[in-house]
């Protein structure tokens, strides 16, 4: 699924990086713009830069959780999120999209099975309960962690919960994955690890694979790479840019 | 159902803190809940015995202390009436009356003198044995041989337990001739025989050694005369009734003298009930005490002593609530993230409320259920002791 943006514009007065509940807020003025951006389908991106450069806002515009103030595109496959209704853009993220987090974002009363299941009690699923169930086989058969199937999250380690969290993501095959700053709390071993195994099992599915990061080492085999230093800017008080 | 299976799993895997949470609002609300109950069954129950005994006859005083007396067997025995009420009241041809001497008890619960029509008027049957049939017999009540572990062929022993009465009578061993059934009423809780065998305990009839054949031993006599033999304390007075010694076992004086603390009084209808209230207003050596509004009057004092206790369990529930609310709103904002989380991988917006909403009603189910658990529990130790105490 191909990613298409023009002329995107997005600002609010809190954080880029705190997200859209900090949006209300006055107290750090922030801008982002990204004029042209094209992502072909099937292909694996990396977006760069420093911390609180826009990455994650720009993951979470793209992911319809965030709405920019002005934009000429924004389409994802054939899709113009624009002119999305809320409820559509909803099954859009539910059915299309995989979001990888860098917190993992598991819930705690739920296992490691009944986690990656999640996404099919949220939004209905085109597959059967076995079919679900098989591809949750598989998927924990492929990162390592079939024999933990009905074990508590909390009593996995952080590398063994982020991979939880991208199985979650590939459950339901989606066209598009998105991960932020999935290995920024992971060591250095384990990054590489679960890097690895994002790019493979998007790759098996033909998903178009983005992920934020400001780890350069992680670049590695990634068709292209994007700066958002450059769409990023951060205004003085009361004056625009 | 995905978000009710979310809110299960939710509270089962945080299991000590749903826990206290039920046990909170259970305790909160089983106090009122158990209160309410009781004073409800103890209002059916005292009005319902007050509307099958209309009336009472006594003597002048406490009117609600010989309602009591009458229907409960209980209070303190009011001061005596005369036998010779009885022949006046059946006189007037207005109903029906049966006579109740209970001033003494056995093994701790009242002993009620009185005649077999008590029984059909209440509506007792027997469980075992029959009804009492001659002096000395008696029935006991469901608890009574249930608590005494007594059967029908033992003994009881009446007592006058009077200990400053130096010259009283004596105990009197009387036979178990019948169990009642259960009535789930005082009578469970109490013993009944013949008005002569309690007036035996009055010291009004005795038996004793026979004077009258000769020669009389002479130890025993005080003095004697043509007419008249005087016994001494050596006489062996009985003190159990057995077929021997039944014939021996009389009365002295006018039976219209004996004594009795209540008359029940079943009128044949509205006019006769006008008829004897008319007949007896005015009467300074007894009254009339209409037991419904005896009882009525008495439960309006409880339940404006209940009202306290409702406004202040009112108070604790409403703070109870707030302090509920306070801590769901807490949690909720604690998890503010997973409700980000479920909204960022597609939840729709309603979700997270039909979740919390699941929660809600499952911590009430829980709490409902226990609350109705403990509410019983209470219920069933506190009827029990005001079964003691009060019925």
């Amino acid at each position: 699924m191909e990613i298409h943006i023009r002329n995107l514009e997005f600002s609010f007065s809190g954080s880029p990086s705190a997200g859209k509940r900090e949006a209300i807020s006055e107290s750090t003025p922030f801008r982002l713009s990204i004029p042209k951006m094209e992502l072909t389908s099937g292909s694996h991106h990396a977006w760069v830069g420093p911390s609180g450069s826009g990455k994650t806002t720009g993951l979470r515009l793209i992911a319809g959780i965030l709405q920019p103030q002005t934009c000429d595109s924004l389409r994802i496959g054939s899709q113009e999120l624009n002119q999305m209704p809320s409820r559509e853009l909803r099954l859009f993220r539910a059915q299309r999209l995989g979001l990888v987090f860098q917190d993992f974002k598991l819930l705690e009363y739920l296992n490691v099975e009944e986690n990656i299941l999640l996404p099919t009690r949220l939004s209905k699923s085109k597959y059967s309960v076995s079919e679900l169930r098989e591809r949750v086989v598989h998927l924990l058969d492929r990162v390592g962690l079939k024999n933990k199937k009905h074990r508590p999250v909390t009593q996995l380690s952080q590398g063994e919960q982020q991979r939880v969290a991208i199985c979650r993501a590939l459950l339901l095959r989606p066209q598009l994955v998105l991960a932020d700053e999935p290995t920024g709390n992971l060591d250095p071993t384990s990054k590489t690890r679960i890097m690895n195994l994002l790019r493979q099992e998007c790759s098996e599915i033909k998903s178009t694979l983005l992920v934020v990061t400001h780890d350069h080492a992680l670049l590695e085999g990634m068709d292209s790479v994007t700066d958002f230093s450059d769409f990023y800017a951060q205004r003085q008080e009361g004056k625009s840019i | 159902m995905n978000a009710l299976y979310l809110a299960w799993k939710y509270w089962t895997h945080y299991r000590f803190r749903s826990g206290t949470l039920t046990l909170c609002l259970a305790l909160t609300f089983c106090a009122p809940l158990t209160l309410k109950w009781i004073t409800s069954g103890f209002e059916k129950s005292l009005i319902r015995r007050a509307e099958l005994t209309p009336m009472v006859l006594g003597s002048p005083g406490s009117s609600i202390d010989l309602t009591l007396h009458a229907l409960y067997f209980q209070t303190q025995a009011p001061s005596e009436i005369s036998y010779s009420e009885v022949d006046a009241l059946e006189s007037h041809q207005l109903g029906y009356s049966v006579p109740l001497f209970a001033k003494y008890q056995a093994r701790g619960f009242p002993l009620v003198g009185t005649t077999l029509d008590y029984f059909s008027q209440r509506g007792l049957s027997i469980t075992k044995g029959a009804l009492f049939v001659t002096l000395g017999d008696c029935v006991i009540g469901a608890e009574v041989a249930d608590e005494l572990q007594l059967n029908v062929g033992d003994s009881l022993l009446a007592t006058t337990e009077n200990v400053f009465d130096i010259a009283g009578a004596y105990p009197l061993k009387m036979k178990i001739r019948g169990i009642l059934s259960t009535s789930g009423g005082p009578d469970d809780r109490a013993v009944f025989a013949d008005l002569k065998t309690t007036w035996i305990l009055d010291g009004i009839g005795h038996g004793h050694q026979d004077l009258e054949s000769s020669p009389v031993p002479e130890n025993l006599t005080f003095s004697q005369s043509q007419t008249q033999i005087v016994a001494n304390a050596a006489l062996n007075q009985y003190t159990e009734i057995t077929e021997s010694n039944l014939d021996s076992f009389h009365f002295h004086g006018d039976m219209g003298d004996y004594p009795l603390t209540a008359v029940l009084i079943f009128p044949d209808n509205q006019k006769s009930r006008a008829l004897l209230l008319g007949r007896y207003e005015g009467s300074e050596t007894t009254q009339i005490s209409i037991c419904l509004e005896e009882v009525r009057g008495l439960l309006g004092m409880v339940f404006r002593a209940k009202q306290f206790f409702d406004l202040n369990h009112a108070l604790f529930v409403g703070v109870s609530i707030l302090f509920l609310t306070l801590t769901l709103a807490l949690s909720w904002k604690l998890r503010q993230k997973e409700f980000d989380t479920l909204h960022q991988i597609g939840s729709p917006g309603s979700f997270v409320i039909k979740m919390l909403v699941a929660e809600l009603v499952l911590l009430l189910i829980a709490s409902a259920v226990l609350t109705a658990l403990l509410s019983a529990a209470l219920y069933g130790i506190a009827s029990s002791l005001l079964k003691n105490s009060i019925f």
